[in-house]
């Protein structure tokens, strides 16, 4: 990997040089809630730093995470005959991007090519690791209440840095559907 | 143990210190004081506390008679002092009240202390200091070539570690500034803080880098040689884990301080059931979870690393 600001991109992700892709995304968004939530780690000193320092760091974060990302798909480039083996990245943004029907299978396919586990989504999100599978399966009647279900699926979404609105929408969607029927049932 | 007259190689020293009481500062030292001696190196511990003594305890052991009062009062050499700690390769030598407690102490006292320290015959010496951020304590963490700080899962044990980092910090830069004849710099900043529009740590440090290229020379070499090393204790949930992570982020994004995470260790009842039976916890329960990441830990602060989170990641799912 190279690129002129890898390291210090590396450096702000807080990250060992040579990290992985998936490496990145974890410390990506263990930083972006770490700067944008409260929590015992940040509430002693709530009063001490002010709100444009943490949008600073904020923007350095996304800057740095955005460049990682660039120079993982020039990477991507170069070595092609890696492509076989390795999730495409390079069209990965792009896909997700375009993607308007998220099923369950859609965003297991999402996370399988970015290598990234249940087990990493759940410890990140708190959400348990079976919820992630039933929503991957649209195990629909496995799911928590409604309100529940909406929040773990933005927050899986936003794991994979999907616009978690459109995913949220889409999802619901097809849960509003099957939740209808149940009604109907009874 | 008996001190040269010259010794072939100082000890490398390692304080243990972080602000709050109870947070387990002198298990974790007592624990990793083990595991260096179980690995051969020759390991002395101090216990600089001077309120609550109580290192022997982890031991399982008595309290030894001898202390520290008798190298400044009777003058017997350091050395001499160092009783066996009932492990093998590892001595113990106990501090005393009016030894290193605050205001007990002259300066040149402690400054002949932490010379004959670092004469002391051993490979490695492990200091407990305490909780509080006096002064006298912080001037021995900062004797360390690794300085160490244990902190738990609560907001307090985290704030406590923040005013402790950086009052280290200051405390090593007045001291470096002294030598460059600017001691009185950094007091009469904070003293006229108002005038300055300072209100903390990092606008006082960045007023102090304003003020002549000097001295933002001496900060910048000063913040990039600084170093702590975080233990995070008694956590419950694998969630806890990353908050090692956390607090590490916050010192060098917000304060600029470096620190490395080296490593968690679990809530266990047993380790108090080990020091009211007068156990060490380590010997009783070498294959325990807790005694594996200690050991992994110690690892770490010896290579001077960062938990290899990888490697964490996999153990995560059998933490409850
Ligand atoms: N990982 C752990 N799990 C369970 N109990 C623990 C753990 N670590 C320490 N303890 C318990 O916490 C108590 C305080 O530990 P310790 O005396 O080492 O703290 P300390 O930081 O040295 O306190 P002080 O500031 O008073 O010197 C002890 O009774 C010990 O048994
Ligand atoms: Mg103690």
């Amino acid at each position: 990997m190279s690129g002129k600001n890898y390291s210090k991109y590396l450096e702000t992700l807080e990250l060992p040089p040579g990290a992985s892709l998936s490496e990145i995304r974890k410390a990506y968004q263990h930083l972006k809630v770490l700067y944008s939530r409260e929590s015992i780690v940040t509430l002693p000193i709530e009063d001490e730093i002010s709100a444009e320092v943490k949008r600073q760091i904020l923007r350095q974060i996304e800057e740095a995470y955005q460049g990682l990302l660039v120079s993982f798909e020039k990477e991507e480039d170069t070595l092609e005959n890696e492509m076989s083996s390795r999730p495409e990245m390079k069209n990965y943004e792009q896909t997700s991007v375009e993607l308007t029907t998220f099923t369950g299978q859609a965003l297991r396919k999402i996370r399988e090519r970015l290598n990234i586990d249940l087990q990493d989504i759940a410890l990140s999100t708190r959400v348990q690791t079976q919820y992630l599978n039933d929503i991957e399966l649209e195990n629909f009647e496995a799911l928590p209440p409604e309100a529940y279900t909406r929040g773990f699926i933005i927050s899986y979404a936003e794991y994979l840095s999907l616009d978690s609105k459109k995913v949220v929408d889409d999802y619901m969607s097809r849960y509003s559907v099957w939740k209808d029927e149940q009604e109907k049932k009874t | 143990m008996i001190m040269k007259a010259i010794n072939e190689r100082s000890p490398e020293i390692w304080t243990i210190g972080g602000g709050k009481g109870g947070t387990g500062k002198s298990f974790v030292l007592s624990s990793v004081g083990i595991c260096l001696a179980l690995q051969g190196k020759r390991v002395i511990l101090i216990d600089a506390d001077l309120g609550g003594a109580n290192l022997h305890t982890f031991l399982g052991i008595n309290k030894p008679g001898i202390s520290l009062t008798n190298f400044f009062e009777k003058k017997i050499s350091l050395s001499d002092l160092v009783v066996d700690s009932g492990i093998k390769n590892m001595g113990l030598l106990i501090g005393a009240i009016h030894s290193l407690s605050p205001d007990g102490i002259k300066y040149t006292q402690k400054l002949k202390l932490f010379r004959h320290i670092k004469q002391l015959n051993a490979d490695y010496v492990l200091i407990d200091l305490g909780a509080g951020a006096h002064f006298n304590t912080i001037d021995t963490f900062l004797l360390a070539d690794k300085m160490i700080v244990v902190i738990i899962p609560e907001i307090i044990a985290i704030e406590n570690l923040y005013f402790f980092l950086k009052n280290a910090f200051f405390r090593q830069l007045i001291n470096s500034l002294g030598s460059h004849g600017l001691r009185d710099v950094v007091q009469n900043a904070w003293k006229n803080r108002a005038e300055h529009d300072i209100k903390n740590f990092t606008q006082l440090i960045d007023y102090l880098r304003g003020l002549s290229k000097t001295m933002e020379n001496i900060i910048n070499t000063k913040l990039s040689d600084f170093k702590a090393y975080i233990i995070l204790n008694r956590i419950n949930t694998s969630q806890e884990i990353m908050i090692g992570n956390s607090v590490k982020s916050i010192c060098k994004k917000y304060f600029g301080l470096n620190s490395s995470y080296v490593g968690y260790i679990e809530f266990d009842p047993v380790i108090s059931r080990c020091i009211n039976k007068r156990q060490s916890y380590m010997q009783a329960y070498p294959a325990s979870r807790c005694a594996k990441e200690i050991e992994r830990l110690t690892e770490n602060l010896l290579e001077g690393r960062d938990i290899i989170q990888r490697y964490e990641r996999k153990k995560l799912q059998q933490i409850p």
